[in-house]
């Protein structure tokens, strides 16, 4: 697909990008503007920015191809991710807003030093264990931006991925959480609209809803069942499955520190249920045109590339047949890479921040200025691009199961320790510390006995990882010193939601 | 029971769909079995998905009343 009409629309969504960017950039004097965008965002740029933050690139064309290669037990995953906006903003978020206007946090770290009393060790150890997973899973953005780039220019691997690397880390250095936010409403309005427009037309191309559903049923009954009785999307697989989107998401380094960001706590009120209705209808759309696949295939409509992940193109190739205007796969390929960019952006942000902010201003030099951090900032966010640029020119093969193994270890890592501080009065340091750092290692274990097929797992492997971080937390803080009752009062710590 | 031919469609891969009085009977590959359906879905999938979909919808409808009557 070389087209320069199409060309054209990406070259122009581009030119949009970095011109916001340079706008942006002339709002940030400080280090609170590039990170949290003066904690001015309104109640759509915040809306937004949550749908945009979850909504990753992998998972748009991921969706789909679960769908065509799973069926309605897959279904679920459409129901708990954006789900995990709700989750993050009413147990993470309207604590921890109220703390960090008052108090100042920069960061999700800045809550955890206060709450734990733990300057260095668990700022490091948590920042440290954001950043890794941040750049597992933003290797994994960068290789859909080339999928896309490669599509519609032919442009080898190597050329896609520095370019679009490029338009992302201009951006997002110069501008900060300003350039983020306006870039990704402007992109989750085209995802919506896109989606909304494109994805009846290949349902419709497929016979419609009821006939999908049928030739599914016709195919395997297990595509149409709401779970399968052995395999993969048991009912126990399917709970952790969803409580790893819901909370693992919810706790998301890129995700959490959005809450930061936000001017009034008034709208945590109808955010979860306004993103839920806006990300819900984009993602089952696209799990439909991903059961539509199925039809089109057998039917032999359309044929997909014998690659590993076939499924991944389905969408793709459904869009090509049923809409065989040119111009209008070129604004496909927007929305794509759209919903890959909303998310891209927000990581990169995120990982300069936790090393400037946490590791270079707070653990390595306490006496640097604010212009000084704002500038390691900036590089930190760059240096990232080169490294997961690089982790992207040769992908390995395991990279998409990475991406969900990232989310699975953010969820043993954070959900315990920011649960326990913010609702168990007796969680304290040393539980945190434990809980985190077991954790994390748990979950890899646990995450490589799923991968290397060492012994199969009835749930997913991520439960264990916090099954022993909740275990920790408990014995560790029972026979460890209580945090000071005026660091808990001053932390609003207790079993309630404090709403003003 | 007895079916016509215009209440049997052949699929490709030689599974039989037929219908009869709201149910839906699918032969495939030897096996079968029965379902109530709706758009082409067994019930239990209307049931399950509809009804977290709706429960999820009432949750937080009701967070963002009782958010906004804790505020005022």
């Amino acid at each position: 697909m070389i087209d320069p009409l199409d060309a054209a629309i990406v070259a122009l969504y581009f030119i949009v990008l970095v011109v916001i960017g340079i706008w942006a950039s002339k709002k940030i004097h400080s280090m609170s503007d590039y990170v949290v965008a003066g904690r001015s965002l309104g109640f759509w740029l915040f809306t937004m920015l949550m749908v945009g933050s979850v909504c990753s690139g992998m998972s748009l064309l991921g969706v789909s191809g679960l769908g065509f290669n799973f069926g309605w037990p897959t279904i679920w995953e459409q129901i708990f991710v954006p789900l995990s906006v709700a989750f993050c903003i009413i147990f993470f978020g309207v604590k921890i807003h109220g703390l960090a206007r008052k108090n100042g946090y920069l960061t999700v770290q800045d809550y955890f030093v206060h709450r734990y009393d733990s300057p260095k060790a668990l700022r490091s150890l948590s920042a440290l264990s954001g950043i890794v997973v941040s750049m597992i899973y933003l290797a994994g953005q960068y290789t859909a931006v080339s999928i896309v780039l490669m599509w519609i220019f032919g442009l080898p691997h190597w050329i896609a991925l520095l370019l679009g690397a490029f338009i992302v880390t201009i951006y997002t250095v110069i501008g900060g959480l300003y350039a983020v936010t306006w870039t990704t409403l402007i992109q989750g309005l085209i995802l919506i609209m896109g989606v909304v427009v494109m994805a009846p037309l290949v349902i419709m191309k497929a016979g419609g809803f009821t006939h999908i559903n049928e030739v599914m049923a016709a195919t395997s009954s297990d595509l149409v069942q709401p779970w399968v009785a052995a395999g993969l999307f048991t009912p126990a697989y399917v709970v952790s499955f969803s409580l790893l989107l819901m909370i693992g998401l919810a706790c998301a380094p890129h995700v959490i520190n959005n809450i930061l960001a936000v001017k009034d706590a008034r709208y945590f009120g109808w955010v979860p249920l306004i993103a839920f209705l806006i990300y819900g209808a984009v993602m089952f759309l696209l799990k439909f045109g991903g059961f539509a696949g199925i039809v089109l295939v057998r039917e032999g409509t359309i044929t997909l590339p014998e690659v590993k992940n076939a499924g991944d193109f389905v969408f793709i190739y459904g869009i090509q047949s049923a809409i065989p205007n040119i111009v209008v796969w070129g604004l496909f390929a927007v929305v794509i890479l759209a919903a890959v960019m909303s998310t891209t952006d927000r990581l990169m942000l995120t990982i300069g921040t936790y090393f400037s902010w946490d590791i270079y201003r707070n653990v390595f030099r306490p006496g640097a200025s604010d212009a000084q951090v704002l500038i390691v900032s900036r590089i930190a966010v760059a240096a990232t691009a080169i490294i997961t640029v690089i982790l992207a020119l040769d992908p390995p093969a395991m990279l998409v199961w990475l991406i969900w193994a990232g989310i699975g270890i953010m969820f043993a890592t954070f959900a315990v320790p920011l649960l326990a501080g913010l609702y168990w009065r007796r969680a304290t340091r040393e539980g945190a510390l434990a809980a985190m750092s077991l954790g994390l290692v748990s979950s890899c274990v646990f995450g490589g006995i799923t991968y290397f097929k060492i012994a199969p797992l009835p749930v997913h492997f991520s439960l264990y990882g916090v099954v022993i971080a909740v275990v920790a937390m408990i014995i560790v803080s029972l026979a460890t010193r209580p945090v000071e009752n005026k660091i808990l009062d001053e932390t609003h710590t207790g079993w309630y939601i404090k709403v003003k | 029971m007895v079916l016509s031919e215009k209440h049997i469609r052949i699929h490709e891969n030689g599974a039989a769909k037929f219908s009869r009085k709201n149910r839906i009977y699918y032969v495939t590959h030897g096996a079968h079995y029965e379902d109530l359906y709706m758009f082409g879905l067994p019930i239990l999938t209307i049931a399950a998905v509809g009804g977290t979909v709706l429960i999820v919808v009432l949750l937080l409808l009701l967070w963002g009343l009782h958010y906004r009557a804790a505020l005022s």
